[in-house]
């Protein structure tokens, strides 16, 4: 009786494996708070360190391989914009909420040195490592009560000069899409490849600037960029029968294989793009987008994110859950949807703040497995992503 | 809804089993009393929406409404019409599944079509409109809400390439349609052309056409306002524009594109590197071809060795382009010039003298030969090929010593040798080399070996070297047995067998000396039981080695494992003795590579202290293997991380040897110097093999490269020495 399986579908589209364990109510047993306090501020201490004047986020906790990171350190930054969020209200947290607003300029300064590609400068090769750091320019200048122009105007300039501009000097690859990467082009290379990681992030900078910038007229004009780019995408590198993203666009083809991270980015935007323009059918497909992440990249024995690896596969899941408490905060979701997002949400982080992590311990590492904890040398984005979990129940609105 | 699907479904199932049809959710199947139902809410695009239409591979766009709600399991569509009116769609896309879902993910391929079909032209804007129709069997119902406007920007260039081209008209090399010269379909999907245009300016004309057949599916393309159109606008030969006699151009179209470019190519030339004076023009032949008649070659030293390096140079539209080899730097010399792929000419941007170069065989020095440069569309590659001319063989007319049916015992005495002669039918050029070539068989069909003897008419070959070819020819060790040979002339890979047989030589292999050669003993990794002793690797006649672990107690040699063998021991002077007293050890276990010599009777022990993993970026990712035993040295756990340069991530490494006694050297075990690529999977190839090489302190020059899925992974490395494996390798195991 296969054939009727897919006529079941029809009604059963975005019900995909719903998570089983529930560890809702245990959730509440935490003071999520004082959570956050710990891991955040024992991150900052351990990562984020100076030299020659410049603070930016290391390699490693270890002070051995203690080089800069391009573009993991803008992921960074974003979670300590989320910590700011979370203690700029508290009069108990004042302190710490000064601490996080003090390192704004440290990392728009500092940030510049990791740059292998050109120290000091924020132009790199890699379209996707770029677009990190001007999303977290952009986070910087949306919640600083007195953010600098430069925050804004350097943003803009890295996207109009070396992000936007690759969609016309490549369209004739794969009809549009922005460039992943500068290094993929010459000779015995394999040309430009239009990925999923450069165009989720390129389409959520240009819906902030349209949503940021006060003329009519740079609001419209990056809208119909970032509704372009989107529509690329959603066009070339996903599947709207399951909500999967696809990673890339290359020597003709689609390679698929999904990952946390790009699912995140375009949901991200998809969800970004029916904040500014009301139309449903961006919030319908950031559900489908999110109901893909949070069913098929998972771990089926703890139901928790899928560990993906270490190096840059371990900032991954800490890119989803950045923009996933942004969807499970809409007003506008179907309160059973939300209710489903919730529940996902609080297991992970009570199975990563039960499992994931040795409590005994100082330094509270988290690993890229969010049931097992690290210890000793840890890299920065297995360490991010875990505490943007934590982060993220100290957002939840609901 | 979901429980009336329920419903609906075990209904369906009990018409399905009837119908005995797998298929379900059709349009074909039976529907009992349902009432046709519209479809009430179109969601997306949103009204007054635009998209583009991207030229990708699968790009679609998802068209997206409320399902009706009715009893029955409607197929949809969605329709496209020109105006909010018109009664002709333009184009129906059933939804997905069948038409089963409330959903259509319409390629962006075919609403291309539906555009182009709506009057949209290509890279502009347009607005179609579209409603759902939902269907019951014959019955359709249309979505009862407005149809919605969208705008539509087309993609670039034509719909649909032609397949093949063809250039017609007074003004061609070929005016006659029947004839007309074919275009090349380049990777990227663009075509071109290498033809002369002339005529008379202003009068003659030239078009393209898809098939050089005259009938009504025949398309025509021509060129307005400098871009490709489809019509029959055929291009007038302009001022100027006629080839002299040894020109021509390259024509390229890109459909993709909708662009048509016309290059003149002035020069076309032989280009052997750094001497300009050997260089030659190529005339042009018609139908895309160059030649050079009578070129004598000329190789130049290069160091102590002539440089056998050449390729085709051309100058088009102002600009030098190489037509080369397919490799930057190819290591290959052909065995002969004929048109194997070897020959195909790839075009590159202009490059230095020496990169895609051919080889020429070093013998064509001094020779004059007839060269052609083919760039006609009408070959599957552009080639080049290097004609000879009358230079043939000189044939060889008798065979010489040894005499038919000679026996022939070999000896151990070092340099012992036979010699082979034959006679020519007249003084050969030194162009001519000549081969003894040994067969296995009278008729001289199965070859086993050939030893090349130069412009000669005799050479000595060693009984080493026979005792092998012997053996190849499947004459069993120490026995006799007979062999074939004859005598090849050969003139550039142009080669003659005489016409005579081959002529039979019977050999007796080497006596006294062991096919094999096993260690046993207390001392061994392989213990004191004889028919577990190991086996030494026998790299060639009398030579062995092994790679193996000795500690403290007695081992000796022996060349059977059934006790009936001769027991060797090593003396105080490396010296290989028949002694029924084993070698005593003392000490320290240590890893040994033994070699063997039974040829002098000479042995080597060398200990072996570490083998590394050099990371050859970064000595801080060296690690060292531990030696498991039987040869194979390992390192568990190794984490892979590619080191980020400023043009990539470096993915180089090998391993190095430490020997320790009887001197303290060390050696590197890697890849060949010339292996600059990376694996293509992680299963055993040669690849993988480790040749033994004397220590570079440069970590870059003797080395391997991980595979690129490698990257931040972390997985088990062996090398194995052992004397089972046929070659000596490593590998990546456990990834994880």
């Amino acid at each position: 009786m296969f054939a009727m399986a897919s006529c079941d579908k029809v009604e059963d589209l975005y019900y995909g494996d719903v998570p089983t364990t529930d560890f809702t109510d245990q959730a509440a047993d935490y003071d999520w708070a004082e959570v956050g306090d710990k891991t955040t501020n024992n991150f900052i201490t351990r990562w984020f360190r100076e030299t020659n004047g410049y603070w930016y986020f290391r390699t490693k906790n270890d002070g051995v391989d203690d080089g800069g990171q391009y573009w993991p350190g803008a992921h960074a930054m974003d979670l300590v914009v989320d910590a700011y969020i979370r203690t700029k209200d508290d009069p108990a947290r004042a302190e710490l909420a000064k601490k996080y607003l003090d390192m704004f300029p440290k990392w728009f300064d500092g940030q510049r040195q990791a740059n292998w590609a050109g120290t000091g400068s924020w132009k790199n090769p890699f379209i996707d490592d770029m677009e990190w750091n001007v999303i977290t320019m952009l986070n910087l200048y949306e919640n600083h009560p007195t953010p600098e122009d430069k925050w804004l105007t350097t943003a803009r300039q890295v996207y109009d000069d070396w992000i936007w501009s690759t969609w016309d000097q490549f369209e004739d690859y794969a009809g549009g899409g922005l460039l992943w990467s500068h290094d993929t082009i010459g000779e015995n290379k394999d040309g430009p490849t239009k990925n999923a990681c450069s165009n989720g992030p390129g389409s959520v900078i240009a819906c902030k600037l349209s949503k940021i910038l006060p003329d009519a007229d740079d609001k419209a004009k990056y809208l119909g960029q970032a509704k372009r780019i989107y529509d690329w995408e959603k066009s070339v590198l996903y599947d709207p029968l399951t909500g999967a993203v696809y990673d890339n666009w290359g020597k003709g083809k689609v390679n698929k294989g999904s990952t946390t991270y790009n699912q995140g980015t375009f949901m991200g935007t998809a969800h970004m793009l029916y904040q500014l323009t009301g139309d449903k059918m961006y919030l319908q497909d950031a559900v489908q987008i999110a109901r893909f992440t949070i069913t098929r990249l998972t771990d089926k024995k703890y139901n928790v994110l899928q560990n993906e690896g270490y190096g840059d596969n371990c900032t991954f899941k800490g890119i989803f859950v950045r923009y996933f408490i942004l969807l499970v905060n809409e007003p506008d979701l179907d309160p059973a949807v939300r209710a489903e997002f919730i529940k996902f949400l609080k297991h992970q982080a009570v199975v990563l703040w039960t499992m994931g992590v040795d409590q005994k311990t100082d330094e509270l590492l988290f690993s890229a497995d969010w049931t097992r904890p690290a210890y000793g040398s840890q890299e920065l984005g297995a360490q991010f992503s875990g505490c943007t979990v934590i982060e993220a129940m100290n957002l939840l609105n609901y | 809804m979901k429980y009336d699907m329920k419903n609906n479904i075990i209904r369906l199932s009990v018409l399905l089993i009837a119908a005995a049809s797998l298929w379900s959710c059709k349009g074909d199947m039976v529907f009992d009393n349902v009432q046709p139902v519209a479809v009430t809410e179109l969601q997306s695009p949103a009204a007054d929406a635009s998209i583009a239409l991207f030229d990708a591979d699968g790009a679609k766009t998802e068209f997206r409404w409320a399902p009706a709600k009715s009893d029955g399991v409607p197929v949809y569509s969605v329709v496209f019409y020109v105006s909010e009116t018109d009664k002709d769609p333009v184009f129906t896309a059933t939804a997905d599944n069948n038409g089963t879902r409330s959903i259509a993910n319409v390629l962006h391929t075919d609403m291309n079509r539906m555009a182009q079909t709506a009057g949209i032209k290509e890279s502009q804007k347009g607005d179609v409109w579209w409603t759902v129709v939902a269907a019951y069997g014959t019955e359709q119902v249309v979505a009862s809400t407005p149809r919605r406007k969208l705008t539509v920007t087309r993609m670039k260039g034509f719909i649909g390439n032609p397949g093949t081209l063809y250039i017609t008209g007074s003004a061609c090399e070929v005016p006659e349609l029947a004839d007309a010269l074919q275009f090349r379909r380049m990777d990227d999907g663009s075509y071109e052309i290498f033809t002369q245009l002339k005529g008379t300016e202003g009068t003659d004309k030239y078009w393209l056409v898809d098939t050089p057949v005259d009938g009504p599916n025949k398309r025509v393309f021509g060129v307005t306002n400098g871009a490709l159109v489809e019509d029959d606008a055929p291009l007038v030969l302009g001022t100027g524009e006629s080839n002299s006699a040894n020109e021509a151009y390259r024509i390229s179209v890109d459909f993709t594109k909708g662009t048509f470019t016309k290059e003149k190519v002035t020069k076309v030339w032989y280009n052997y590197p750094n001497k300009t004076a050997e260089n030659s023009d190529m005339t042009y032949a018609g139908k895309g071809v160059w030649k050079l008649d009578n070129k004598m070659i000329t190789l130049h030293n290069l160091g102590d060795n002539p440089d056998n390096r050449y390729h085709f140079r051309a100058t088009i539209g102002g600009k030098t382009v190489v037509f080369g080899h397919r490799e930057k730097d190819t290591q290959e010399v052909p065995a002969k010039y004929d048109n194997s792929s070897y020959f195909w000419a790839n075009e590159y941007e202009n490059k230095s003298d020496w990169d895609y170069s051919f080889k020429f065989m070093p013998r064509t020095n001094g020779i004059a030969v007839n060269m052609t440069l083919n760039l006609s569309g009408a070959t599957e590659h552009y080639s080049h090929a290097i004609d000879l001319g009358n230079l043939v063989p000189v044939a060889v007319t008798a065979l010489g010593s040894p005499a038919a049916d000679m026996s022939l015992k070999l000896d151990n005495i070092s340099g012992s040798k036979q010699a082979f002669s034959w006679t020519r039918s007249g003084s050969a050029a030194a162009v001519t080399v000549y081969k003894v070539v040994f067969f296995k068989d009278a008729a001289g069909e199965q070859k086993v070996s050939e030893v090349e003897a130069g412009n000669s008419d005799a050479i000595d070959i060693l009984h080493i070297d026979l005792d092998t070819i012997a053996g190849n020819a499947g004459v069993e060790a120490e026995s006799e047995g007979t062999v074939y040979w004859s005598v090849v002339a050969d003139v550039l890979g142009n080669a003659a067998m005489p016409e005579f047989a081959p002529r039979a030589l019977k050999i007796r292999r080497f006596q006294g000396i062991p096919s094999n050669i096993y260690i046993t003993g207390s001392a061994s990794e392989y213990g004191e039981t004889l028919t577990a002793a190991g086996k030494l690797k026998r790299l060639e006649h009398g030579k062995f080695e092994i790679y193996t672990q000795l500690k403290s107690g007695t081992y000796y040699f022996t060349d059977k494992t059934d006790g009936n063998g001769i027991r060797f021991a090593v003396n105080a002077s490396n010296q290989i003795v028949e002694s029924a007293s084993p070698v005593t050890i003392l000490g320290d276990a240590k890893v040994y590579r033994i070699r063997l010599d039974f040829t002098n009777n000479t042995a080597k022990l060398e200990a072996i202290s570490k083998v590394t993993l050099q990371f050859s970026p970064n000595s801080a990712r060296d690690a060292d293997l531990t030696y498991k035993g039987k040869g194979v040295w390992s390192k568990e756990g190794y984490y892979v991380e590619f080191h980020q340069e400023g043009w990539g991530r470096d993915e180089r490494y090998r391993f190095v040897a430490n020997i320790s006694e009887p001197s303290a050297y060390s050696e590197v075990w890697s890849a060949l110097p010339a292996e600059d690529s990376r694996p293509n999977k992680l299963e055993y190839y040669e690849y993988y093999n480790i040749h033994v090489q004397t220590y570079n302190a440069d970590r870059y020059s003797l080395k391997y490269k991980f595979m690129g899925e490698l990257d931040y992974k972390t997985a088990d490395v062996d090398v194995v020495m052992s004397p089972d494996v046929n070659n000596y390798h490593h590998k990546i195991y456990n990834v994880r």
